[in-house]
């Protein structure tokens, strides 16, 4: 029997937290940031087990070379940047200006910021990309439509409904994967449209329908949604990625666009082809800011290599 | 109001803030627009705030072995860190509590709100530091006390600055 609705609003997944935090960062002194940021690091990596878990097998299965310890370190820092990046975001979504930005890649920014048409924007859960794209998005020149999966607590799910519909603009909007299987056609009409799309390609939540991929030698559940679209559409993918350098700083990196295109015949292999380009890419970032990666399931299936 | 929204918006106390315009001998030099960057207008100082924190967090950790060593004896150091993670919401909600009622009854001036908390918290943390004899209560003091009389000052400067811009 699930848990009674007001116990699950205390869950990790319930508004409790979200609102106390949005709340204590309102009213804590900055200089005190660092030690609330900090002791609830600890408490929520000490009290998650499940996604602690999660965090601790994944980075063991990136990095199998280093000891057991480091993983447990690894997925510290994880939770500690989580915290830090939900600060940040709850800090600039108040309306005050204070993330520095750097673009790496600024050719390929360039470059997507002049083409016309739709493209697709993959991203993964890293860094701040919720902060990231409604600056951004005014300098495409056209609509960026963020795709969410929802929250898994209806009332968390309706507090950030409420808090992104104010960064929502003529530039920039945000939906929501909800199931019912209509968001894709209306996703290649914003396409076809010339509009942009960002989605996710790192992580399969609910009744998302899988790919497998290969990361670090390890073989991956990835999302197949971004990549059927792709192909359908014929739209460019610019895998992107945002990064936290440091103290509220933080860096888009765009990568080279491809597309996948191809006949009838080879789908099998333009699918398999597009998933193996995404993959080099994120471990490419991933290499250098794993501590970053926050995805709080096991995304290893156990078996190696391949990308199908 | 945000508490922080008018402290300069950022984590920046008014003893560093002091520091820093004396040390750039009257105003931090503007960062140039560079291609591909877009910087923050208020974006703080990490150091300052990994500084005053640090120095915070000892502060609470004396007060909390002290506090916890009468009962407790040796065991108190193994309660030291979630003993002052505790002491410190306690007086983190204590301020922000009594800013609010202050707020309501009109003797708190929105815009001073985030120095109230913040001095009233670290105040606090130094009569508790006293009180106990703990290590580091008269350099905390000392950083309240200064903390407590930069913030009008500097309000002067500012106005001084602007009156002869």
């Amino acid at each position: 029997m699930p848990p009674p609705r007001l116990l699950r609003r205390f869950s990790v997944y319930g508004d409790f937290w979200t609102r106390f935090m949005e709340w204590g960062v309102r009213h804590c002194p900055g200089w005190l940031e660092p030690l609330f940021v900090g002791g609830w690091s600890v408490v929520f990596f000490l009290v998650c087990a499940p996604q602690r878990r999660a965090l601790v097998r994944n980075l063991r299965a990136m990095f199998p070379d280093r000891p057991p310890w480091a993983a447990w370190v690894g997925a510290f820092r994880v939770v500690w940047n989580f915290a830090w990046t939900l600060t940040d975001a709850t800090r600039a979504g108040g309306g005050q200006d204070i993330i520095d930005w750097r673009i790496e890649g600024l050719g390929a920014f360039r470059e997507l910021a002049a083409s016309e048409g739709g493209g697709i924007v993959l991203t993964a859960h890293m860094g701040n990309y919720d902060l990231a794209a409604p600056v951004f998005a005014g300098r495409f020149g056209r609509r960026l439509n963020a795709v969410r999966a929802p929250e898994r607590e209806a009332e968390l799910q309706r507090h950030y409904e409420g808090r992104r519909k104010g960064q929502e603009s003529e530039a920039f909007s945000v939906r929501y994967n909800a199931g019912g299987g209509m968001l894709g056609v209306e996703l290649a009409a914003l396409l076809a449209a010339g509009e942009l799309v960002a989605l996710q390609g790192d992580r399969v939540l609910f009744d998302v329908s899988p790919a497998t991929g290969c990361l670090f030698g390890g073989e991956v559940r990835l999302p197949k949604g971004p990549f059927a679209l792709a192909m359908a559409s014929g739209a460019p993918v610019w895998p992107m990625f945002i990064i936290r350098d440091g103290w509220r700083r933080y860096r888009v990196r765009v990568c080279e666009p491809f597309e996948m295109r191809g006949a009838r015949g080879e789908r099998t292999r333009v699918m398999r082809d597009g998933i193996a380009t995404w993959c080099a890419e994120l471990e490419e970032v991933l290499r250098d800011s794993w501590f970053q990666w926050f995805v709080f399931e096991e995304v290893f299936t156990g078996g190696r290599g391949g990308g199908r | 109001m945000r508490a922080d929204e008018v402290f300069d918006g950022t984590p920046r106390s008014a003893t560093f803030w002091w520091i820093a315009k004396l040390a750039s001998a009257g105003g931090a030099p503007p960062r140039p627009g560079v291609e591909g960057e877009l910087p923050a207008a208020r974006r703080g100082s990490g150091v300052e705030t990994y500084a005053l924190s640090s120095l915070a967090g000892l502060a609470l950790l004396g007060v909390a072995v002290r506090w916890m060593e009468a009962p407790l004896g040796g065991w108190a150091w193994l309660f030291a860190v979630p003993g002052a993670f505790v002491l410190l919401h306690i007086f983190g909600f204590s301020w922000v509590g009594l800013g609010e009622l202050a707020q309501r009854a009109g003797l708190l001036p929105p815009p001073a709100r985030a120095s109230f908390h913040g001095v009233g918290t670290g105040a606090s943390l130094a009569l508790a530091g006293l009180l106990s004899g703990a290590p580091l209560a008269y350099p905390w003091l000392a950083f309240v006390v200064v903390e407590a009389l930069a913030w009008p000052l500097r309000k002067i400067w500012q106005i001084t600055d602007e009156e002869g811009a």
